[in-house]
């Protein structure tokens, strides 16, 4: 019972610390897998800031190249010159020059805007959106301004609702050397761009001007809510130039997301985010999705834990069948003999624990019961103890009488009158009726004990006894018993000798008769 | 950034003004000075925030299209007066994608007009203090709004349509001010003789202090050194 018990205890402890194992390790699992793509996204933001660098570079180096064109050396010089001398119709004539010049320069490095400036930060033309207007400043613009110092240089610029890529570099007119402008291209940023870009970095891209997304290389809708985790970022944004990953969501998708500022004077207005879809982190069905193939392939740990875990319980059902189903199994078989009277009573010593304690309680039961219910037991010893004697005070059965649950002697039992002189050797008597149950075959035999006989006739008798005992038995499909002649006389001739003591008789006659159905042996004392 | 009153104000001055020209020109009433920048003095707006600035290589890089002494105000703190916003409204215009006068000083409660003349649309808004009530809102070309200073401090002027432009009111609790020019001269007018305290802001907070003592007549003078930034 214990070892059951404290297997089922071990079993329960050991199942619940597996499978909070088995969580956990998953769970790891799915803390590393985000901790990695948290480094991802990091890597990707730092090669984001270097390309759009090194494209700055670019672009900025391209400008210089440009700029080293003599004629618009000389066409910008004529500009600022004609625009000094308000001569509006000749600053026309070298504005659609220039223009005509920078429109072959835009095609050819395939720049979406080119724009060439004085040296007063007037727009002497451009190429692109607006080229119809010139001789507007754009001095404001730190880039415009930083040019006309001498600085090559880069920003971002916002024009009619499109981001740019601006790089710009100073005009010098060599002779003598002096700025009389600068020149500057600029580079759409669409989903195009970002696309592009995507290729190089391995995340999905998106740029934003303020709140507002203007470009991205995907159409998940979760880009659209990166706007959302500006507010928080907005510091390390401002402080660092660069967010740690954060975690965006719509459309039913979630991304992992680091964002950035693409640097410029535009401050942390726009901004770039890259972003990688997160692996689903919530809820059991997540964790175990997160299980590799591999690692349940035969062969590996886990294979060997089931079998150990197997072992476990095979091992706690042999100790079940050893506590609980083998001693059920042998109670039930002693059960069984004991009912069908092989046994007169169970043997606790065979059984251990509670069945011990089942056998014993049976057994007083069965005990208890033969004390006080008509039913007898099944060995002829208790069955010739029971014998009932129609006469009080014979010291065989005096027990039996004290007892307040013994039965009545069969009304039916006839007793001798007293006036027979001598008892014939061997009067039939009618058989004692049966008091309950169906009728029955008669008693075959009356065997009478007279005193005073030879004992080779005492003994002739009981073994006449003896065998209408067993043939009677035998009629009633009563097992055989175990009895022997020998025993069977000794207790005859004890319980003889005692009616002959107590009750003066002269002589005891034995009958075998049937009681509730089964043989039985009546001693009646024979004072004639 | 550092600050500190120079030890040789007073003995500089006259020397200084004569050098300058603006000795003879100053009242009584009038405080009148000039601002001197020490050689390695790095302008605020020197750091650029791109990914690239390099020098051109073939002709020197020339100091700046605007001396940081243009972005400078003086203000002359002394007893309390009580404050009397002006009539006529101090304006910033947007103009050539930026915005002008890039630091605009004004007393408490003044309304400022803010005008666009520029070639396109454009939508100022305020940052700190006066944030909540002056919002983003679409400013066509040749359009104007205005807005009153009440809350003291320099308040940061932006354009949400086009990052880059910034300017700033400085909202001060004295009327005694003046912008400084790009050559580096002031005057306040209009001072009562007396005990003050001079002191000059720039780039968002005050880089030089020191006293000075306003007579009942004539004029006064002031060389304020700056210290290297």
């Amino acid at each position: 019972m214990l070892l059951s018990r404290v297997w089922f205890l071990l079993c329960c402890l050991f199942g619940a610390l597996a499978m909070v194992m088995l969580l956990a390790v998953a769970r790891t699992g799915v803390l590393d897998a985000i901790r990695e793509q948290e480094r991802r996204v990091l890597a990707a933001q730092d090669v984001a800031h270097l390309w759009l660098r090194g494209d700055s570079r670019v672009l900025m180096d391209t400008m210089a190249t440009l700029s080293k064109d003599a004629r618009l050396q000389e066409a910008l010089d004529q500009f600022a010159r004609t625009r000094a001398a308000q001569a509006s119709a000749d600053a026309d004539l070298v504005h659609r020059n220039i223009a005509d010049r920078i429109a072959g320069f835009a095609k050819q490095i395939q720049a979406d805007v080119l724009i060439v400036v004085d040296a007063g930060g007037k727009v002497a033309a451009r190429a692109g959106p607006g080229e119809k207007t010139y001789a507007d400043g754009l001095i404001g613009y730190p880039l415009v301004r930083d040019a006309l110092r001498g600085y090559l240089g880069d920003d971002s610029w916002e024009i009619e609702g499109k981001l740019y890529r601006m790089a710009a570099a100073p005009v010098i007119w060599r002779g003598p050397d002096r700025i009389v402008g600068a020149i500057l291209v600029g580079r759409i940023v669409d989903d195009a761009f970002a696309k592009k870009m995507q290729k190089w970095v391995g995340t999905d891209i998106a740029f934003l001007v303020r709140d507002r997304v203007i470009a991205a290389s995907t159409t998940s809708s979760a880009v659209f809510a990166v706007p959302s985790k500006l507010g928080e970022l907005g510091p390390s944004l401002e402080q660092h130039g660069r967010s740690n990953p954060v975690v965006v969501q719509g459309g039913g998708q979630r991304y992992t997301a680091a964002v950035g500022t693409v640097r410029g004077d535009t401050g942390a207005a726009v901004l770039y985010a890259v972003m990688l879809p997160r692996p689903d982190d919530d809820g059991l069905g997540a964790i175990l999705g997160w299980y590799d193939r591999d690692a349940i392939s035969m062969g590996q740990p886990p294979w060997a834990l089931l079998a150990a875990w197997i072992g476990v319980i095979l091992i706690g059902l042999a100790l079940i069948w050893w506590e609980h189903v083998w001693p059920l199994r042998k109670l039930v078989r002693a059960s069984r003999a004991l009912a069908a009277g092989d046994a007169a009573k169970l043997e606790d010593r065979k059984f251990r624990g509670s069945f011990a304690a089942i056998a014993r309680s049976i057994n007083e039961g069965v005990e208890r019961a033969a004390r006080g219910s008509p039913l007898a037991p099944r060995s002829l010893a208790a069955i010739l103890d029971r014998v009932p004697t129609p006469g009080a005070g014979m010291p065989a059965f005096r027990e039996l009488r004290a007892s307040p649950k013994v039965p009545p002697a069969p009304p039916a039992v006839p007793l001798p009158p007293p006036a027979v002189p001598a008892p014939p050797p061997a009067v039939p008597t009618a058989p004692p009726p049966v008091p309950p149950g169906p009728p029955l075959p008669p008693s075959s035999a009356t065997i009478v004990g007279v005193p005073g006989r030879r004992p080779e006739d005492l003994e002739a008798e009981m073994q006449r006894v003896y065998r209408d005992f067993l043939e009677t038995k035998r009629r009633l499909g009563e097992p055989p018993d175990t009895v022997g002649f020998e025993k069977f006389a000794g207790r005859l001739r004890a319980s003889r000798e005692q009616l002959v003591q107590r009750m003066g008789a002269k002589g005891v006659r034995f009958e075998v008769y049937v009681k509730d159905g089964r043989a039985a042996v009546k001693a009646t004392p024979d004072r004639a | 950034m550092r600050s500190s009153v120079h030890p040789k104000t007073t003995a500089r001055v006259a020397g200084l003004l004569v050098a300058t020209g603006l000795s003879g020109a100053v009242e009584a009433g009038q405080v009148e000075g000039q601002i001197v920048l020490p050689a390695n003095f790095q302008p605020a707006a020197e750091e650029s925030k791109s990914y690239w600035r390099v020098e051109n290589g073939v002709v020197p890089v020339q100091k700046g299209l605007r001396d940081p002494r243009g972005l400078m105000v003086v203000m002359l703190e002394g007893e309390e007066k009580r404050l009397t916003p002006p009539t006529v409204h101090p304006a910033m215009v947007l103009r050539e994608v930026g915005l002008w006068p890039a630091v605009l000083p004004v007393v408490a409660g003044t309304t400022v007009d803010f005008k666009n003349e520029d070639g396109m649309e454009h939508a100022l808004l305020a940052r700190g203090a006066e944030a909540g009530s002056f919002k983003a809102q679409p400013l066509a070309p040749g359009g104007q709004r205005s807005h009153a200073f009440r809350a003291l401090g320099a308040h940061e002027i932006r354009c949400a349509a086009v990052a880059h432009i910034r300017a700033v009111v400085l909202s001060l609790a004295t009327p005694l001010f003046s912008a400084v020019n790009e050559a580096g001269g002031f005057r306040v007018d209009g001072v009562a003789p007396g005990r003050y305290s001079l002191r000059v802001w720039y780039a968002g907070s005050y880089v030089h202090g020191q006293p000075i003592d306003v007579p009942a007549e004539g004029p006064v003078s002031v060389a304020v050194h700056l210290l290297p930034r």
